[in-house]
């Protein structure tokens, strides 16, 4: 009797021994530790979830199955952990992305906000200098004899000249760097839908918004190229003939805007018909910022006044 | 004469020893893997595969990949010598490698991507925002 109790204890203790030796519970520990880790990290906005949920269940799997199968399940465990933690992290440099696209819209908004005062401070100088030649001139004038030989006054004219010039210059590049900050801040600030639809007197008018184009150029941004892309199908199929106009703030010279914004209205004319809309059915013309909608004098005004219309002819 | 032996013996069969004789077959036939794997866990293990591809994984991750191949390889010769079960699980084997892998790629594209997005944030910073020395231009 007591042969048969040693080597029954005998037994219990071996069994033990190889059960604290047994690979698969202290993987699956470990397994499970590392899981718990990645749910902690995933807590903001729950990513990766059901690659986390696989891992959890084919965890529990490894506890459940017979254990002829139980290295096969572990295998499989360890797969999907694995998985499951590449995923979490893709997740999150995912969002350091948006971080860092984020940090360079406000680095160019910063330029541009310095470019503009640089700007400005030199379109000053450049006027000022302007007046004091001016006053020069006319102090330069006899008031009896009347003005100064004619090629004394020639060379002050011709500096008078290029002085003009350049502070037009300087002014465009002013209200170019304006605009462009603008842009900018509107982009960082109202990630609006690029397209609106409207019917006018009975006929439809698609207004795409200023922050389809990338700041200060007539670039479409991928998102409205998207959108773009859906409306051409509804365009091509109403059959009917579309102008695309492009619309601007009042912020530079009116040559300028309307140059520019014919450019823009002529990128979207470009994509529409590179999206099927027949070119026949299409025109495009820039308006400048004759046609506001909105007024001039604040930040959301010139915004909405930066826009192309697509209109139902 | 012969067909009346064989008459004869089918009344002697006991009918307990033909349901065995048949459920012997049945399991035998199971054994063998006559059920064979379903080709949508094959098919689903080459989309798999083909996405792991996409995300680049035969430069990336190259190593997963190599063993979802193996796996599937695996699957479609147990098939073939239609042994279902084991082909499902080499199947599904496949699939998770090839998850690991697209996984993996997509990770190791993402954090280049940062990385590079850093670099560039601080070029831009040092030359529109510090100029070259650091200083304010």
């Amino acid at each position: 009797m007591i042969r048969l109790w040693l080597m029954l204890a005998l037994a219990c203790a071996t069994l033990s021994v190889r059960a604290a030796e047994d690979p698969i519970p202290q993987s699956v520990t470990q397994l499970t530790l590392e899981l718990d880790a990645l749910d902690r990290e995933s807590r903001d906005g729950n990513p990766a979830a059901l690659e986390r949920l696989q891992a959890r269940q084919a965890l529990e799997r490894v506890q459940a199955v017979r254990p002829r199968d139980r290295q096969s399940a572990l295998e499989d465990a360890r797969v999907l952990v694995r998985t499951a933690d590449y995923a979490v992290k893709a997740s999150q440099l995912k969002d350091q992305l948006v971080q860092l696209d984020r940090e360079r819209d406000a680095i160019m908004v910063e330029a541009a906000r310095r470019d503009a005062a640089l700007a400005r401070k030199e379109a000053e100088r450049l006027r000022l200098q302007a007046l004091a030649r001016e006053e020069e001139q006319l102090l330069s004038t006899d008031p009896e004899s009347g003005p100064v030989a004619g090629p004394a006054l020639a060379a002050p004219g011709t500096a008078s000249d290029e002085q003009s010039r350049r502070v037009a210059e300087a002014k465009a590049k002013e209200a170019e760097l304006a605009r462009l900050e603008e842009e900018l801040s509107a982009q960082m600030s109202a990630p609006d839908d690029v397209l609106k639809r409207r019917v006018s007197a009975g006929k439809t008018v698609y207004t795409v918004s200023g922050t389809a184009f990338e700041p200060g150029k007539a670039a479409l941004t991928p998102v409205a190229k998207d959108a773009l892309r859906t409306l051409s199908k509804k365009l091509t199929a109403s059959g009917k003939a579309w102008s695309v106009e492009g619309h601007l703030d009042a912020i530079g010279m009116e040559p300028t805007n309307l140059q520019f914004s014919r450019k823009r209205a002529d990128a979207v004319l470009a994509l529409l018909k590179s999206a099927g809309v027949p070119a026949a059915k299409l025109s495009a013309k820039g308006m400048g910022s004759a046609k506001p909608v909105a007024s001039n004098q604040s930040k959301t005004g010139r915004a909405q006044n930066r826009r192309i219309e697509i209109i139902q002819k | 004469m012969a067909a009346c032996m064989d008459c004869r013996l089918y009344q002697r069969l006991p009918y307990p020893l033909s349901v065995a004789l048949f459920l012997c077959l049945g399991a035998a036939q199971a054994q063998s893997g006559a059920s064979i794997a379903p080709p949508e866990q094959i098919d689903r293990a080459e989309r798999a595969i083909e996405a792991s591809h996409e995300a680049g994984a035969p430069a990336l991750a190259p190593d997963s990949l190599a063993l979802a191949d193996a796996a599937l390889a695996d699957a479609r010769a147990l098939l073939a010598r239609r042994k279902g079960k084991e082909a499902e699980r080499q199947a599904l084997r496949a699939i998770r490698f090839a998850e690991l892998s697209a996984n993996q790629a997509r990770y190791i594209r993402l954090k280049e991507a940062v990385e590079e997005k850093t670099a560039q944030n601080a070029r831009l910073r040092r030359e529109l925002l510090l100029g070259e020395n650091g200083e304010k231009p």
